[in-house]
């Protein structure tokens, strides 16, 4: 099961990076997304390795990934995510509404996780007197 | 839902013409709790023009962006003066769902109403306010804000004289609006509940709400606070609140600030002068 679970989690991260590149995007988003990922399959083994086993790993990263970024973007809709990266266009919106669905559940709904990113206020002012750190340093960090 | 039995209205959800209920506990637990209700998907259905449904923006597909939001704040409040998530469920096949608060005895305006004489202790005030700032500041310290504070949503239990914060996207009321809000700004922000916070103080200390009227009131903020300079509002102030020590004068006219960047934060009215002769046991 350990296997699977770090097969599982490599497939996620390769999407998740993939499908959150994108002009201006939020570096937190990914992030999060992971976040969301790592604790579903911790409390779901899910899927076993059928091909729809597959799919569903695809699907459950993809939804975390829209959960992450409507978190961080008041603004976003998922047909206009799913329209802007064509090699999405084989998703089905309901498949992926139930997917979030399941998160949510799963993960009790507590979805403002702690991330690295939740210091950076707290730290920038110290690295930038010490080091002179730029802000796009700590963009990408 | 056969648990609880419906007991009276408490408002109206925000953006909707849904009306939100309060419960009396079946058997021998008693108390009251609030009931939410969200959508978490949009019905696809025939009867999906009806309310709540109506707000929905087509184009949002999934768990609403509010929702998701809301909850997911909701889950991490928890503070002796916010209102207390008691459990969620979930039905129609999971989209929808249901949260339950617990309510305390009464809003704020019906204990202004119902218990006159003891709400016209000064010091009963005084701790009352205290209690709604600490629930306020922490909700600004998790970079959140409340949005729509008004007596409705300000609960008082009368035997331990407890205030609790019910935080359930309710319409906001216009008397309790911040100027900044009502000339058109749409955010709500911390700095905006903190003049709430200060229509509130300035309603539990005369007993009657500080403006008064119909929706725009904007003009009645003017005439109380606006044109005059820094040194005459003291002035104005005082002749409304006759009975309030010079502190609590004060921290009225910090809370009423008319510029937003200026007005007092919640973290720095709790160590206000106000409070330094009030003693909580804790």
């Amino acid at each position: 099961r350990n296997k699977h679970a770090k097969k599982y989690r490599e497939r996620a991260v390769l999407l998740i990076s993939k499908y959150s590149n994108y002009e201006d995007f939020d570096p937190v988003i990914p992030y999060l997304a992971m976040n969301y990922f790592d604790r579903y399959i911790s409390k779901t083994p899910i899927l076993g390795l059928s091909r729809n086993g597959i799919h569903n790993v695809d699907l459950t990263a993809l939804a975390c990934l829209v959960l992450a970024w409507k978190m961080r973007d008041l603004n976003f809709k998922t047909p206009k995510f799913l329209a802007e990266r064509q090699d999405l266009a084989g998703v089905s919106t309901l498949e992926l509404v139930n997917m979030e669905i399941r998160i949510m559940h799963s993960l009790d709904w507590r979805m403002r996780s702690v991330t690295a990113f939740c210091y950076l206020p707290y730290f920038e002012p110290k690295f930038h007197s010490t080091y002179g750190f730029s802000r796009r340093t700590l963009n990408e960090i | 839902m056969e648990k609880y039995k419906r007991d009276g209205v408490i408002g109206k959800e925000r953006n909707s013409l849904r009306q939100i209920h309060k419960y009396r506990r079946q058997g021998s637990s008693g108390g009251s709790v609030v009931v939410k209700r969200f959508m978490l998907q949009p019905k696809l259905d025939a009867l999906s023009t009806r309310d709540e449904e109506a707000s929905a923006d087509p184009e949002e597909t999934g768990v609403p962006i509010k929702t998701l939001r809301q909850i997911s704040l909701l889950k991490v409040m928890q503070h002796e003066n916010i209102v207390r998530l008691v459990e969620m469920n979930y039905e129609d096949g999971d989209s929808l769902v249901r949260l339950v608060f617990e309510y305390a005895d009464m809003d704020l305006r019906n204990f202004l109403e119902e218990y006159a004489a003891k709400a016209s202790d000064q010091k009963l005030v005084k701790k009352l306010l205290c209690q709604l700032l600490r629930g306020v500041a922490h909700f600004h310290s998790i970079g959140a804000a409340h949005g729509a504070l008004n007596p409705k949503n300000v609960l008082i239990d009368i035997g331990n004289e407890n205030l609790k914060i019910l935080n359930i996207a309710m319409d906001a009321d216009a008397l309790y609006t911040a100027p900044e809000l009502l000339l058109g700004s749409t955010e709500s922000s911390p700095a905006a509940d903190m003049f709430a916070v200060g229509c509130i103080f300035a309603e539990m200390v005369n007993r009657r709400p500080l403006f008064q009227g119909k929706a725009a009131n904007i003009n009645n903020i003017f005439n109380l606070l606006g044109t005059p300079t820094e040194e005459n509002w003291p002035g104005k102030l005082s002749e409304v609140f006759p009975n309030l020590e010079p502190h609590g004068l004060d921290l009225i006219s910090k809370l009423l600030c008319l510029d937003p960047s200026k007005r007092i934060k919640a973290c720095a009215a709790l160590k206000h002068d106000y409070f330094k002769d009030l003693i909580l046991l804790r």
